[in-house]
């Protein structure tokens, strides 16, 4: 039992607690973030206004990649126009010059929407961390009624300020049904 | 935002100088008109589609509102009401009046023996011709009038009953509205704008002008909320989700804007022919005031490709911009500046004799007169309109309990 102290926090999760009304998860979560909490997760069976600002939760990467994605399109919309109207296959099309930008709108702006809507959907799964076959939480008691009529917040010991006791007790100042230690 | 001491917005009291200044100014361009003055017709005939053309927008979002019953609509519901209320259908149609009787200052089709002696308008006699042309343009004010009324009468008897069966009815009725709005509305700017260049057509000119309407109407709605943000009935309702909402939609209807005109150049350029180029030609940098190579209508259609697509574009995606109503009052008020010069473009040149005067000659000043004139006469009624119904609709809760819970 020499090992008690690093084994916890090593072989610790998360601390979760479940609510059973969206407004105890909504009060729990507002005062974790203004506790200084940064890694946690709500989980409910619905959507919840405001519930993603409550945990802190910022999604800023997706829209830049997104941006990215659809720069990236464009150009290789018009380039590849180019090349194939300037130098692989140059053709007279009612006297216009090869290069007529307008001809060229639709595919340059097909292309950023192609680029664009692929960058948004794939790094969103990447950004997730999707496909995840095994994850922690599903280890807390309870965890199925998630879908159900339950709500829960997990405080994760990956944050800096974790501490099992006093998340514990924090967590048990918003009146939870329960309160769980959940193996990693 | 505190919630202590927020005054009432009352645009009511807006309506008697604004009447008494349009009633006026309408009066001296109509004296200038019917004086002989030929070229004041085009600069009225510019002044009314530019209001016109906001409230055929605000027509249709109010039946698109109907339709899907959105959250970002019902925040300006009533501004959209007052801003195409029947009223306005009635006013714009008497402002229309002396077209209406006289349509030759500027149509020429309405002149018979030209329309038989030209090949082209020989053919489209059967649409271009008077009577047709007005029983066509008043019924179309009539119907819509009437439709306006219904769905303005229905929301208002919810307002003090609360029977939602009312707004079940109204979504069934707005399905089939919104497409009879898209045929009418399509007929409407044939007849008025489209046929101020009878050998020129465009199929796509119905949904442009539906969607360039659309985006000033909203845009104006948005100004208005955005700029009234402190004042009740728009503080209890505005939280950040809410106008990042109609801030997609205003991005949504600016990309439609360049997707429909791009779309129509992009035909006429690719087909090549004299007869449907003629519209750019006449818009294009080879029409100029003798010997003012630099005053020419090129100009304005590089302001527009800049102003009023990629500008607001670009500040749309970002969130900031439509989350802070600041920021959105000061986006949407350069799109409503961007429609001017749309709408300038689109009428003026059509105008006969204007498309060589350039787009800066002495003639603009009476332009803006007369949109000053239609538009103080315009705001009056919509002044009055908002007067005669709460400014937010007492029926539908949800944007209160959104805000509510937001918090």
């Amino acid at each position: 039992m020499s090992h008690a102290v690093a084994e916890e926090t090593s072989t610790v999760y998360a601390i979760v607690a479940e609510f059973d009304t969206p407004e105890k998860l909504m009060s729990a979560a507002e005062s974790a973030r203004k506790a200084g909490f940064k890694k946690m997760d709500a989980y409910s069976p619905f959507p919840i206004h405001g519930l993603s600002e409550a945990i802190g939760f910022k999604d800023v990467k997706v829209p830049f990649l997104c941006f990215a994605g659809g720069l990236t399109g464009a150009l290789f919309g018009y380039t590849l126009q180019y090349y194939v109207h300037v130098f692989d296959y140059p053709m007279n099309v009612g006297g216009k010059p090869l290069v007529s930008l307008p001809s060229m709108i639709p595919v340059t702006y097909e292309a950023t929407i192609l680029f664009a809507g692929l960058t948004a959907f794939f790094s969103m799964i990447a950004l997730n961390r999707l496909p995840q076959p095994y994850h922690s939480i599903f280890n807390t008691p309870g965890f199925e009624r998630a879908t159900q009529d339950r709500f829960f917040l997990a405080i994760e010991a990956a944050d800096a300020h974790f501490d099992a006791e006093k998340v514990k007790r924090f967590l048990q100042d918003h009146e939870p049904i329960r309160v769980s230690e959940v193996e990693p | 935002m505190e919630e202590t001491q927020q005054k009432t917005l009352n645009l009511g009291k807006l309506a008697p100088g604004a009447g008494v200044l349009g009633l006026v100014g309408t009066l001296a361009c109509w004296g200038m008109m019917f004086s002989g003055n030929d070229k004041m017709w085009g600069s009225f005939m510019f002044g009314w589609y530019f209001w016109m053309s906001i409230t055929i927008g605000m027509f249709g979002i109010t039946i698109l509102h109907h339709a899907v019953r959105g959250q970002w609509s019902l925040a300006i519901l009533r501004l959209l009401e007052a801003g195409s209320g029947w009223k306005t259908f009635v006013i714009m149609g008497v402002l229309l009046s002396p077209v209406i009787l006289q349509p030759i200052h500027l149509y020429e089709w309405a002149d018979r023996a030209f329309t038989m002696a030209d090949p082209v308008l020989r053919r489209k006699e059967w649409f271009l011709n008077q009577p047709g042309w007005t029983i066509r343009v008043i019924a179309v004010l009539v119907l819509f009038a009437a439709l306006s009324a219904f769905f303005r009468h229905s929301t208002v008897r919810q307002d003090k009953n609360l029977n939602f069966k009312l707004e079940a009815g109204r979504s069934s009725w707005a399905g089939v509205s919104l497409v009879f709005f898209f045929l009418a509305s399509t007929l409407f700017v044939t007849d008025l704008v489209m046929s101020m260049e009878p050998h020129w057509s465009s199929t796509m000119y119905g949904p442009w002008q539906i969607i360039a309407g659309g985006g000033a109407a909203l845009a104006f709605c948005l100004l208005l909320q955005c700029t009234e943000a402190g004042k009740k009935p728009f503080s209890d309702i505005l939280r950040p989700q809410l106008t990042r909402d109609q801030g997609n939609m205003m991005f949504a209807l600016t990309m439609f804007w360049g997707y429909t005109t791009i779309s129509q150049f992009l035909i006429i350029w690719n087909g090549n022919i004299p007869e449907t180029t003629a519209y750019f030609a006449k818009r294009s940098s080879a029409m100029y005031p003798q010997g003012m190579e630099g005053n020419h209508w090129g100009i304005l259609g590089l302001l527009l490709i800049i102003g009023r697509f990629f500008i607001p574009f670009f500040l749309l995606i970002a969130p900031r911009s439509k989350t802070k109503v600041m920021n959105l009052a000061k986006i949407t008020g350069w799109i409503l500046v961007m429609h001017f010069f749309d709408m300038y473009m689109l009428v003026i040149p059509a105008v006969h004799g204007r498309a060589e005067m350039g787009p800066l000659s002495g003639q603009i000043f009476f332009d803006i007169l007369a949109c000053f004139s239609v538009g103080c006469l315009w705001l009056a009624t919509f002044a009055h309109q908002t007067k005669q119904a709460p400014l937010f609709p007492v029926y539908d809760t949800r944007l209160q309990e959104a805000k509510a819970h937001a918090h």
